[in-house]
């Protein structure tokens, strides 16, 4: 490949790389019983600050409004809730979690007051709508991530 | 070269978290939290009187990219404008230089500047480091932050059997200030008559570098508060003041060749300058604390000839008699320096943070006998990039 | 820190372990992609600045101090002398690889023949290792197979 607009261009050429090196993270107190909820009790956590009674999920340990400590009050979300808005992944590349297309979708729990990133499945791209219901579904094998929960799906009314 | 300030700036809140290799229990922004609710409180205001965030840490190491956007839950940056800086080992420091001149300028009237890195969450904070070395002809052989180049210098110029034990010296006397220090991250209870087991028997790294040399690998936070003279004297009753600071950088490809290869290397230049321009003409005589960045006892008794711009085995001279220590001539690291604590991205920021206690008489179980009333602190990253700042308790210099 | 009652007894605190790993292709541009050409034809480019003649090796475009370009190449070495060295104990990741090297090795700084600043990276034949001193003289030794990158060369030796 040459994509120098140089008279001296002749000499460009293209070096391949890699960065390669590993990593661990930590969800942090609060973010370890959220996820040992989904895990355990197939419960979906979140915190609500006593001041602003704002609602967050995933948790937090403060109130990013107010820094009001909240982590001690917990709520219990219901496990279904609104699908707010989403987009279908069409692109494939290796970091994606699903085959495309799959969907990603905001759901608002209910109880909550933002919407949580989540895949939605179990329909199909072209028949999904904003405002509809959506439910958990739980992974059958624990990975003590976000994808204990292994993706939304609709509500059957 | 002059620098004038359109108007003077003053640290009013400072906050840090305590300085560890374990954070298992917070994750990234709810470690930041911790020091912006401590710094808050420090200063006694709220996220209300805050203007504006400067926010920074070397991303590559926890391999989070953008970390401005989610750690805004724990920044308290929410609905406010927000800058993002790193600037490699300097990043700290350039935090505050940066927000210093966004608050002298008469942009903001309050800043807030947030340093961190949570190096457990780096797997290999060396490996990380080689990622900064040019891929085309350097990274294979890069050894991180890890050399002894200095050392081989040190040694030739004055044996290696003084050179040795000056630096075994410097560190010993760092864990001992950290050891005063609750905050720091690594006391190790060494004594002086520990010397020759820990130059023969400290795992060697690099060459002459061994294991005792070298930083810590930390987590931590610190978050500082910046106001405009006015707001400062309002907010704070004893602010303190950030007279003046420079950055010099390296010119060379030689990306991590550390060692100066030019006649001056950027310490000595930074201290030259800034010191020229500020009056400064003994700067050992002028100084009543000195909190520097050194990443290794190598590079410690190395610059510290640069940054007071000594010559010959002036600086080793001063490291053998004591000069450096609490009670010396310039009390260096009363915090335990780098060697203690290297949260990274914080660690640049904990230098003039610690100054500053210092200069407030705050420092609690670290804080020096004498009476502190000029401070100098100085940063470290990447290529050699220096930044070098003067704080000082009054407001008293404007006539020089 | 902030103590937490959320559960008192020893609590399971969740992280997850992963490698980040990202291909790159890096584009050398006509002044290091030179100095590349250079090494498959067993030669050392410099630049020099046409303001203060100084040369530059590896070579750049622009002189930092005179702030010009500087294109014109001069050839330098294939000798030099050690400006300084580090041998490792500590092997960390080749992050080109992500594995582990073999320790000791070392690198040193070499400044070439003919060049007026900077200093040149690379290995030093592991024999050479213990011979190590700054100022020692060094010479290349080529790979075999060159194809235009640092692997052209295999390391430094003494240059008895
Ligand atoms: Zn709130
Ligand atoms: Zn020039």
């Amino acid at each position: 490949m040459n994509t120098c607009r140089n008279e001296i261009s002749k000499d460009c050429f293209v070096v391949p790389g890699k960065m390669a090196l590993p990593n661990q993270y930590f969800a942090g107190r609060v973010g370890s019983k959220f996820i040992i909820s989904l895990r355990d009790s197939r419960k979906i956590l979140g915190v609500r600050c006593p001041k602003c009674k704002s609602v967050y999920v995933p948790p937090l340990e403060y109130c990013e409004k107010d820094m009001t400590k909240i982590d001690e009050n917990w709520v219990e979300l219901g496990n279904e809730g609104v699908l707010t808005n989403y987009t279908v992944v069409n692109y494939r590349d290796a970091h994606l979690p699903r085959k495309v297309p799959y969907i990603l979708g905001m759901v608002l729990l209910d109880g909550a007051e933002t919407p949580f990133v989540h895949i939605v499945s179990g329909i199909e791209p072209e028949n999904v709508e904003i405002g509809m219901r959506v439910k958990a579904v739980f992974a059958d094998k624990t990975t003590n991530t976000i994808l204990d929960i292994d993706h939304f799906a609709p509500v059957e009314e | 070269m002059t620098k004038k300030k359109n108007r003077n700036v003053g640290i009013v809140g400072i906050g840090m978290t305590e300085i560890s290799s374990h954070k298992e229990d917070q994750n990234q922004p709810e470690m930041i939290n911790e020091a912006v609710r401590a710094a808050l409180a420090d200063a006694g205001i709220t996220l209300k009187d805050i203007d504006c965030v400067v926010h920074g840490n070397m991303e590559l190491f926890e391999m989070v990219h953008q970390p401005d956007l989610w750690h805004m839950i724990g920044t308290g940056a929410l609905g406010k404008p927000e800058f993002r800086i790193t600037t490699g080992g300097t990043t700290g420091m350039t935090l505050i230089a940066a927000s210093d001149n966004l608050v002298a300028s008469g942009m903001y009237d309050v800043v807030m500047a947030i340093g961190f890195n949570k190096l457990q969450e780096a797997g290999s904070t060396t490996g990380g480091i080689t990622n900064m070395a040019d891929p085309l002809w350097y990274r294979h052989l890069q050894t991180g932050a890890l050399t002894s180049t200095s050392a081989n210098m040190t040694i030739e110029e004055f044996g290696a059997e003084r050179a040795r034990k000056a630096a075994m010296k410097h560190r010993i006397m760092m864990d001992k200030h950290a050891g005063l220090n609750e905050r720091a991250h690594r006391r190790l209870g060494l004594e002086y008559n520990q010397m020759e087991d820990l130059m023969k028997n400290s795992p060697p790294l690099i060459g002459d570098l061994r294991l005792i040399h070298m930083c810590s690998q930390s987590d931590g936070a610190c978050v500082m508060i910046l106001a405009s003279e006015e707001k400062a004297k309002k907010i704070s009753k004893k602010p303190v003041w950030i007279r003046d600071h420079i950055a010099v950088h390296r010119e060379e490809t030689a990306s991590n060749a550390y060692f100066p290869i030019l006649s001056e290397n950027s310490h000595r230049a930074a201290a030259r300058k800034l010191f020229a321009r500020n009056g400064i003409t003994n700067p050992v005589e002028y100084f009543d604390v000195f909190e520097m960045y050194d990443p290794s006892a190598w590079w410690g008794i190395e610059w510290l000839r640069d940054f007071f711009l000594l010559k010959g085995d002036e600086a080793i001279k001063m490291v053998e008699n004591g000069d450096w220590d609490l009670d010396g001539k310039v009390p260096v690291n009363p915090s335990g320096g780098v060697t203690a604590s290297n949260p990274i991205s914080a660690t640049a920021m904990l230098k003039p943070a610690e100054v500053a206690l210092q200069i407030r008489g705050d420092a609690g179980t670290h804080q020096l006998k004498r009476e502190v009333r000029h401070g100098l602190a100085s940063g470290f990253g990447g290529v050699m990039w220096t930044e070098l700042m003067i704080l000082e308790k009054d407001l008293n210099w404007q006539g020089v | 820190m902030a103590k937490n009652k959320l559960n008192t007894q020893a609590e399971e605190l969740i992280s997850i372990q992963v490698v980040n790993s990202i291909d790159y292709s890096f584009p050398t541009g006509p002044i290091m992609g030179k100095w590349f050409q250079g090494l498959k034809e067993k030669k050392f480019y410099a630049t020099k600045c046409p303001s203060c003649g100084r040369t530059m090796t590896p070579p750049r475009g622009c002189c930092a101090l005179c702030v010009v370009r500087s294109e014109e190449f001069v050839e330098v070495g294939p000798k030099g002398t050690v400006e300084n060295y580090d041998i490792a104990y500590y092997a960390s990741p080749d992050p080109l690889t992500g594995k582990v090297r073999s320790t000791p090795y070392a690198a040193v700084f070499v400044r070439m023949d003919g060049s007026d600043c900077d200093i040149f990276t690379h290995g030093i034949k592991d024999e050479d290792i213990p011979k190590l001193k700054r100022g020692v003289r060094v010479r290349p030794v080529w790979n075999e197979v060159r194809t235009g990158c640092i692997e052209d060369m295999l390391y430094f030796e003494i240059d008895a």
